[in-house]
């Protein structure tokens, strides 16, 4: 299963005598991705979990309309990315919550999630990355978890590749800045 | 999508004197057993009960039509509230308060930037004028974050800018 590429998978759909069969081990393919990169932004293992489900189920119902302009990859993570900031806006939009109380908010998710083992240093460097601008916050995960290339990122987010390093840069200052003064 | 690698993540770490490149954080989330091996299941599930909702409601039926319609109208008059809304003079300015734009002025003497180039890095970029001016002042000395600033300045100069939108331009 792993080693179906993209194109291999996208021809298997349209092609195929079993697209289901095909969007299966799509969802195999990148689930664990797609899961921890909106994780990593929304913070409880249950929004995480209907919004990855969102997102396949998009990707379901538009993959019939994909032209391949850009990667699945790319196109899944770009869905990914906006159902996460959907949540967070509406989240915020419900409450009336001004941006600082939502990083406090999901800085109190993020200690009252059952699913977090984090210690001490872990949870103190992920306050300092939920401190973080949003988009700043997309850019460090991308780069430092996920080890993504500027330039896959810059498909994703439609930016600049030197923009998103600069943007990683400011980031990863501000977190060590967080963290001492912590 | 091929990854940089860790040795680049580390390298690029290293560079910045860094501590993050001391030791990989592994975000330490954790998950309920085996949510992977039915995630796939769940979804197929949930796609094929949405078909089912599809189905029933027929795209020649009263109901799906007369929806269609309301819809439709909803959007055509949002859109246009929301053109009007745009096209109101004042809103321009708003972009930035004026006191956004005293305090940006301020403290872009203090950095030695011109205060038209940092409004433009502002609108052109998605960091904000803290983002740029931490790296002058926190970091002056520092030959990468200039670097920083050089690629700002470069890139605002191929964006394709809508020169109406841009502040300088009202200032000018």
């Amino acid at each position: 299963m792993g080693s179906y590429s993209d194109a291999e998978l996208l021809k298997l759909f349209f092609e195929g005598d079993n697209p289901n069969y095909a969007f299966n081990l799509i969802v195999r393919k990148y689930q664990q991705p797609i899961y921890w990169h909106v994780r990593r932004l929304v913070i409880t293992h249950e929004d995480a979990d209907d919004i990855v489900q969102d997102v396949f189920l998009k990707a379901w119902k538009g993959l019939t309309k994909f032209r391949g302009d850009s990667g699945l990859f790319t196109w899944l993570y770009r869905i990914a990315t906006n159902e996460a900031l959907s949540l967070l806006k509406r989240k915020k939009n419900r409450f009336f919550i001004p941006i600082l109380d939502v990083e406090k908010q999901l800085i109190d998710a993020l200690e009252s999630d059952v699913y977090y083992s984090g210690d001490e240093i872990q949870r103190n460097i992920q306050k300092a990355i939920l401190a973080l601008p949003e988009k700043q916050r997309i850019v460090f995960n991308l780069r430092y978890y996920d080890e993504m290339k500027y330039e896959d990122m810059a498909k994703i987010l439609d930016t600049s590749a030197g923009a998103l390093k600069a943007s990683y840069h400011h980031a990863v200052k501000k977190i060590e800045k967080f963290v001492k003064k912590d | 999508m091929k990854k940089a690698g860790k040795e680049d993540i580390y390298d690029e770490l290293s560079e910045l004197k860094s501590s993050l490149a001391a030791d990989k954080l592994t975000g330490d989330f954790r998950l309920p057993e085996a949510y992977f091996e039915s995630l796939p299941q769940r979804i197929q599930e949930a796609a094929a009960s949405q078909q089912v909702i599809e189905n029933s409601l027929p795209l020649h039926s009263w109901i799906r039509r007369h929806a269609l319609a309301v819809t439709f109208a909803g959007i055509v008059g949002l859109t246009t509230i929301g053109f009007l809304w745009m096209n109101t003079p004042e809103e321009k300015a708003s972009f930035l308060s004026m006191d956004e734009l005293f305090e940006m002025e301020f403290f872009s003497l203090y950095a030695n930037l011109d205060a038209h180039h940092l409004y433009d890095m502002v609108l052109e970029t998605n960091l904000s004028a803290d983002d740029i001016l931490y790296s002058q002042y926190a970091h002056n000395s520092s030959e990468e974050q200039d670097a920083i600033i050089d690629y700002l300045y470069n890139s605002i100069q191929h964006y394709p800018m809508d020169t109406d939108m841009l502040i300088t331009a009202d200032i000018q």
